[in-house]
């Protein structure tokens, strides 16, 4: 199986987690609230993904891949391990680049990896069912309307959900962090089916 | 040793672009596959090259189906018109990475003829493929085709877009890796009379199944087209299979495929010709239009 052009589709989000951290790395020095920052620097991560578009770039490996003569299993397989393999180096990356900003002390690293990692696999879903959206009833604005409307929903809630996680808070519990971990695992099990369906009636279209 | 479609069906909601289509691709030989638009070439090819599940029947190379076949699959290379839209994703890829997509999944890509073909074609590799001409997007499928080593591989509209010294080095590349390898090519293409040269077999389709499929020099030495009067063409031609047949004023022409020990009688009110492939295909496909 060739796992490659997978794995390099999981750096585009990665790049663009990376760069939002390094955005909001800057900005931090110049003051400001940090537990907000932080939100803003995961929902920029975010957006960014949706911007760079990393959507598109599962969206290109998948006619590649079956068109170079990939059978569909391996294909499922690789859409699953680029959407696990983008969200673990997203999240590892905000861990690492958050305890760099010295703001691990508001929300620890075991607190904010889970947290991070369930949060980017549920965006991960999300993306994903815009990809089917796309490719069922696809077309450039319907595209543009989706990703707009998705970076809209994706910055709120991981400002809110993340930003203000309060160590001392729910939303920075222990039990909040894992919940969002299982809730992405889950996610990603769910749309398991839907992937199948999707990949083996995908047609690679001329 | 060779690739068979039976019973090939397709259909893309109530519209049925296949039917039952029975089909035998023998190892070692170059195929040329013309139709009309929307006769299902490439539904044809892609369906055969696993890129489009059939509604029914079945494709298997050597007696194993190719669906879900890693084995098969290695062997197998349907290169085509590339789709450059932000949808598909492509917009972005340039040339390079393109090819090294290529490169990771054919299993017996050969990298070193991938690059000669680059060099050959003058295509800049640092190009977006969005960036790039309908002629040179087909170099990069071209490039993609022959370097991809499949034993079967399926060339859809490999000229499009080039120039006539460019659709001249693609037949004559074409025919020095068939020389050298013994590969099975399909080419689908409606530049007929430049590609006949180059097709040992011809395979016509017509409404979603394979009206004719036979050597190529065959069918064009049994292929006459008759002219003259009316009434001596239809004496002429009587009992025989003609095809297209148009009348003008008193005269008449029409297009004949004898079958073995026929022949059309002599008579001095017609005029017998030899046809090209491609006024065989228009006997066959075409229609008179009237307005």
């Amino acid at each position: 199986m060739r796992l490659v052009p997978w794995l390099k589709t999981a750096l585009i989000p990665w790049a663009a987690a990376l760069l939002a951290s390094l955005i909001f790395g800057l900005l931090k020095y110049t003051g400001g609230d940090p537990i907000i920052q932080r939100g803003y620097f995961l929902a920029v991560a975010f957006a960014l993904q949706l911007i760079l578009p990393a959507s598109l770039t599962y969206s290109a490996t998948l006619p590649l891949s079956i068109s170079f003569g990939s059978t569909r299993k391996e294909a499922l397989i690789g859409l699953l391990i680029s959407r696990i393999a983008s969200a673990v180096l997203c999240a590892a990356t905000a861990v690492i680049l958050d305890l760099l900003s010295g703001s691990a002390a508001l929300l620890p690293a075991a607190k904010l990896l889970p947290l991070a990692l369930g949060a980017y696999l549920l965006a991960g879903t999300f993306s994903g069912l815009l990809g089917k959206a796309c490719l069922r009833w696809g077309n450039g604005i319907g595209y543009g309307l989706l990703s707009a409307a998705s970076m809209v929903v994706v910055i709120v809630v991981m400002t809110v959900v993340i930003g203000t996680a309060d160590p001392s808070g729910l939303l920075g519990s222990f039990t909040v962090s894992y919940a969002v971990l299982a809730a992405g695992i889950v996610s990603v099990l769910l749309m398991l089916p839907f992937d199948k369906m999707t990949v083996y009636n995908y047609t690679v279209k001329v | 040793m060779a690739m068979v479609c039976n019973q090939l069906c397709k259909a893309y909601g109530k519209k049925e672009v296949l039917h039952n289509l029975n089909l035998t691709l023998e190892k070692g030989k170059i195929y040329g596959l013309i139709g009309r638009n929307g006769a299902g070439k490439t539904t044809l090819l892609s369906i055969m090259s696993n890129q489009n599940p059939a509604s029914g029947g079945s494709v298997t190379l050597d007696g194993e189906n190719i669906w879900e076949n890693r084995k098969a699959l290695d062997r197998i290379c349907f290169s085509r018109e590339l789709n450059i839209t932000a949808e598909s994703g492509l917009a972005q890829y340039t040339v390079k990475r393109y090819l090294a997509a290529a490169g990771a999944f054919f299993a017996h890509w050969d990298k070193e003829l991938a690059e000669r073909l680059v060099k050959l074609f003058g295509l800049d590799v640092k190009k977006k493929l969005s960036k790039l001409s309908k002629g040179m997007l087909s170099m990069v499928t071209i490039t993609v085709a022959l370097a991809s080593k499949a034993d079967y591989t399926f060339l859809d509209e490999p000229v499009a877009g080039l120039d006539v010294v460019a659709r001249e080095q693609f037949y004559s590349l074409l025919l020095q890796e068939y020389t050298e390898t013994g590969r099975t090519f399909v080419i689908s293409t409606h530049i007929i009379e430049e590609a006949a040269d180059v097709m040992e077999e011809v395979i016509i389709l017509k409404d979603g199944a394979i009206a004719l499929m036979e050597n190529t020099q065959d069918l064009i030495d049994r292929a006459r087209y008759v002219t003259g009067l009316c009434e001596a063409v239809e004496d002429a031609t009587a009992g025989l299979q003609t095809h297209h047949p148009r009348k003008t004023g008193r005269s008449k022409s029409v297009t004949v495929l004898l079958r073995e020990g026929e022949q059309i009688p002599e008579n001095p009110d017609i005029t017998v010709q030899s046809v090209s492939l491609q006024n065989i295909f228009l006997a066959l496909c075409g229609e008179e239009v009237s307005l």
